[in-house]
C-alpha cells in the first residue's frame, strides 16, 4: 500500500502549487497541454505504474457527466512520454454494472485504440482488506482493489460538477470510485451510510491521490452529479495536492471551499485549502471564474455557494 | 420448472431455443477459466470469487455433451459449499468475513443442482435461505422504521416495504432484491423457512413501489425525487425476472415494454445479455446477441460474468437448469 506522509496539520505543510490551463474544447492538443503542465511538477513516474482514475459514473449521452475520454487518453500519453512503465485507466462506476457499456457509450476504445487492455474495472478487481488511516466515519476498514494498492502513482481525474449532497464533486470525492462494487454494490451505499463527507476523508487519508487533473472544459452545474446542466468552463486544473486543486476548482466555480464540509476537513489533514497557501501556475482563478448554479438544497445537503 | 422464455408465463409466446453458435466458445472459455481450487474469478486467472463462480456454474449447466462438465461442476460446487460462512451466508470472495448479496446467487446454484449433487447443495441451501430471510436492510431495522414514521422522508416505498441490501447495514436496492427473490422462488418450497413468504411479499412491494413512472427501474435510489429518476436497462431486467410470475400486472407489462423499446440502444454485452434473458422470460426474445462467435478482445474480454450471462442467454432454454432465473414452478 502507498505510504502516506501527508496526514499533518496545515501549519506544518509547505505551500502547494496548482496549475490552471485554459482549454476551450476537447479537440485541441490536449496531450501537449497536459505534458507541458506535468513538466512543471516533475512527477516521479519514471519506470512507475501510474493509475488514472477518471469519473466514469454511468452512461452519458450528454457528455457532461463523465470525465472526457479525450482528456484521459491525452493524460495517459503524457505520462508515458514522461517515462511511466505503464499507465492504467481504472474506474469502478457507482451506477453502471456493465463497464463495457460505459466504455462503448464514451467511445473509450476509439480514444485508447492501441491499448484497450489498459482499462481495469475496479468493481470486479481482486481486493485486499485495508484499515483506514483516519476514523472520521464509522467505516474503520474497507476492501480495496489490488490494482489501486499496487500502483505507484495515482491520478484522480474528476469532472468539475456540482453534487446534490456534497456540494461539489472533485478529485477527493472521485476516489469513491475505487471502492469495489463486488463487495459493496452499485452504488457504494456503505459510503453514504457512513456519511459522505466523513467517508471522503477516511478514504483519501488512506489512498490519497498523488496528483489531480480536473476536467473543467465542460462541467456540470445545478442538480449534479447526474441531473444538472452542461456548464462550459474552459479549464483543466492540475496539481500534486488534491485538496488545493479541489479548493481552486471550487473558487473557479464560485463556491467557498471552506463551506464544503469534506473539503474543510481535508484542509486540516490532507492538503492546503487556504488561498494564501496555494500558488497558481498559468491562469488566475479570477480570469477563468465561471459561476456554477448550486445544487438545489435538500435535507442534509449543504449551502456552500459564495453568494 | 423451466428456462426463461418457456411458455409457463401466461400470455407469453414460446420461442425457439436451440443453442446458438455463440454458446460453445463461451462454454469452452468458462471451462478453461476454472481455477484449480474449483472456483472462478471475475477474470481469467483471477482469484476465485462467489459471484463469477455461481454464474459460471449456472451457465455451464446449460451445456450438453461435454465430458469435462461433470468434473468441473463437481469441483465448483465443492468450492462453493466450502466458502459458505458459519451463519449460512456467502461472502463476495474468500477472506471476507461477513456475508453479502452473493448469498442469493449461491443459493440459486444450490437449487439448480440440488437433485444432482445433494451432498453439496441441500444443507448449504437451507442455511443460505435461512440467512436471506433473517437478513434485513438498514431501513428495515426497528430504529429506522420509527424514524420514518416520525420524520418526513422522501422514501418511495410504503412503510414496511423493503428488499435486500448489497451489504450489511445499508439500504435496499433493486438488484440485490431481485437476486434474493429469484433465490427464494427457485428453492423447493419445502426448504423455505417459515418467514419466507412474508419476506417475499415485503420485497415485492419494494420493487413495485420503486419502479420509475417512466417505465422500468433505476438502481432504486430511495431519496431521489421522481422527476430525477431514469430507468436503466440493467436493474429493470433483473427486477422483471424476479417478478415474472406477476406478468399479468399492468405495471410489469409497462416495464417490459420499456425494456423492449430500449433494447436496440443498449450498450455493453452484459447488458444486452441480461435484457435478452429477461425478454425471454416474458416470451419476447428479440435476438439482441450476435449469432456468430465473438472476437474476444480486448484481452480478458469477455470477463467471466459477461461470458456466463451471454452463455445463459444464448443457451438452450428447454432445459431445467436456469430454474434460478424463472423460479420453481413445480
Amino acid at each position: 500500500m502507498k505510504s502516506l506522509d501527508t496526514l499533518q496539520p496545515a501549519y506544518l505543510r509547505p505551500p502547494s502549487r496548482t496549475a490552471i490551463r485554459r482549454v476551450e474544447q476537447y479537440g485541441l492538443d490536449l496531450e501537449s497541454v497536459i505534458y507541458e503542465t506535468l513538466g512543471e511538477f516533475e512527477p516521479p513516474v519514471r519506470e512507475k505504474t501510474v493509475l488514472l482514475k477518471p469519473n466514469f459514473v454511468g452512461l452519458d449521452s450528454g457528455g457532461a457527466t463523465n470525465t472526457s475520454p479525450a482528456l484521459v487518453a491525452a493524460t495517459r500519453e503524457a505520462f508515458l512520454r514522461l517515462g511511466a512503465r505503464s499507465v492504467i485507466v481504472a474506474e469502478g462506476s457507482a451506477l453502471e454494472r456493465d463497464s463495457t457499456a460505459i466504455a462503448e457509450s464514451l467511445h473509450l476504445w476509439d480514444f485508447m485504440a492501441r491499448s484497450r487492455e489498459a482499462f481495469v474495472d475496479l468493481n470486479t478487481d481482486e481486493v485486499c482488506r485495508v484499515a483506514l488511516r483516519s476514523k472520521s466515519s464509522s467505516l474503520r476498514e474497507l476492501y480495496l482493489p489490488r490494482t489501486v494498492l499496487r500502483s505507484d502513482f495515482i491520478v484522480s481525474m474528476p469532472k468539475l460538477k456540482t453534487h446534490r449532497w456534497a456540494g461539489l464533486t472533485l478529485s477527493l470525492k472521485n476516489m469513491f470510485g475505487i471502492v469495489p462494487g463486488n463487495c459493496y454494490g452499485w452504488p457504494k451505499n456503505v459510503l453514504h451510510w457512513a456519511g459522505i463527507s466523513r467517508a471522503i476523508l477516511d478514504l483519501n487519508s488512506t489512498i490519497r491521490p498523488d496528483f489531480a487533473i480536473v476536467d473543467g472544459v465542460v462541467g456540470m452545474d445545478g442538480d449534479g452529479p447526474l441531473h444538472g446542466k452542461a456548464k462550459p468552463c474552459g479549464v483543466v486544473v492540475m496539481g500534486d495536492d488534491p485538496v488545493a486543486v479541489d479548493a481552486t476548482c471550487a473558487r473557479i466555480a464560485g463556491f467557498a471551499p471552506e463551506r464544503l464540509d469534506y473539503l474543510a476537513h481535508a484542509g486540516r489533514l490532507l492538503g492546503n485549502l487556504r488561498e494564501e497557501n496555494i500558488r497558481q501556475i498559468g491562469e488566475t482563478v479570477e480570469s477563468v471564474q465561471t459561476p456554477f448554479a448550486p445544487p438545489p438544497r435538500r435535507n442534509g445537503s449543504q449551502a456552500c455557494h459564495l453568494a | 420448472m423451466g428456462m426463461p422464455g418457456s411458455s409457463s408465463i401466461e400470455g407469453s409466446t414460446a420461442v425457439g431455443y436451440a443453442p446458438r453458435p455463440l454458446q460453445q466458445p463461451l462454454i469452452s472459455l468458462l471451462l478453461e477459466a476454472q481455477n484449480p481450487d474449483g472456483g472462478w474469478g471475475y477474470r481469467v486467472r483471477a482469484s476465485s470469487a462467489v459471484e463469477p463462480s455461481a454464474w459460471a456454474m449456472l451457465a455451464l449447466s446449460t451445456a450438453f455433451d461435454r465430458p469435462e462438465l461433470s468434473q468441473a461442476l463437481d469441483s465448483g460446487l465443492r468450492w462453493l459449499s466450502a466458502t459458505q460462512l458459519p451463519d449460512g451466508s456467502w461472502p463476495s470472495f474468500v477472506g471476507q468475513c461477513y456475508g453479502v448479496w452473493t448469498t442469493s446467487v449461491a443459493c440459486g446454484v444450490c437449487s439448480v443442482f440440488l437433485v444432482q449433487s445433494p451432498q453439496y447443495c441441500e444443507v448449504s441451501l437451507v442455511r443460505g435461505l435461512d440467512w436471506l430471510c433473517r437478513s434485513v436492510p438498514g431501513e428495515g431495522s426497528w430504529q429506522s422504521r420509527i424514524r420514518f414514521r416520525l420524520m418526513p422522508s422522501n422514501r418511495l416505498c410504503a412503510p414496511g416495504a423493503y428488499g435486500w441490501s448489497w451489504t450489511r447495514n445499508t439500504s435496499s436496492w433493486v438488484e440485490p432484491t431481485a437476486y434474493a427473490l429469484l433465490a427464494l422462488r427457485s428453492a423447493p418450497p419445502a426448504l423455505l423457512p417459515g418467514r419466507a413468504q412474508a419476506r417475499i411479499e415485503r420485497a415485492e412491494r419494494f420493487l413495485f413501489d420503486t419502479r420509475c413512472h417512466r417505465g422500468g427501474w433505476d438502481l432504486g435510489d430511495p431519496p431521489s425525487p421522481e422527476a430525477d429518476r431514469m430507468p436503466q436497462a440493467w436493474p429493470t431486467a433483473w427486477a422483471l425476472m424476479a417478478l415474472s410470475h406477476h406478468a399479468e400486472r399492468a405495471d410489469v407489462q409497462e416495464a417490459v415494454a420499456w425494456l423492449e423499446s430500449q433494447a436496440a440502444q443498449n450498450k455493453g454485452l452484459a447488458t444486452r445479455a441480461a435484457t435478452e434473458l429477461c425478454l425471454q422470460a416474458y416470451g419476447r426474445a428479440n435476438g439482441l446477441l450476435p449469432d456468430a462467435p465473438l472476437a474476444f478482445e480486448p484481452p480478458g474480454f469477455p470477463d467471466i460474468l459477461t461470458a456466463s450471462w451471454t452463455a445463459l442467454a444464448v443457451g438452450s432454454a428447454r432445459q431445467n437448469h436456469s430454474v434460478f432465473l424463472e423460479g420453481n414452478r413445480a
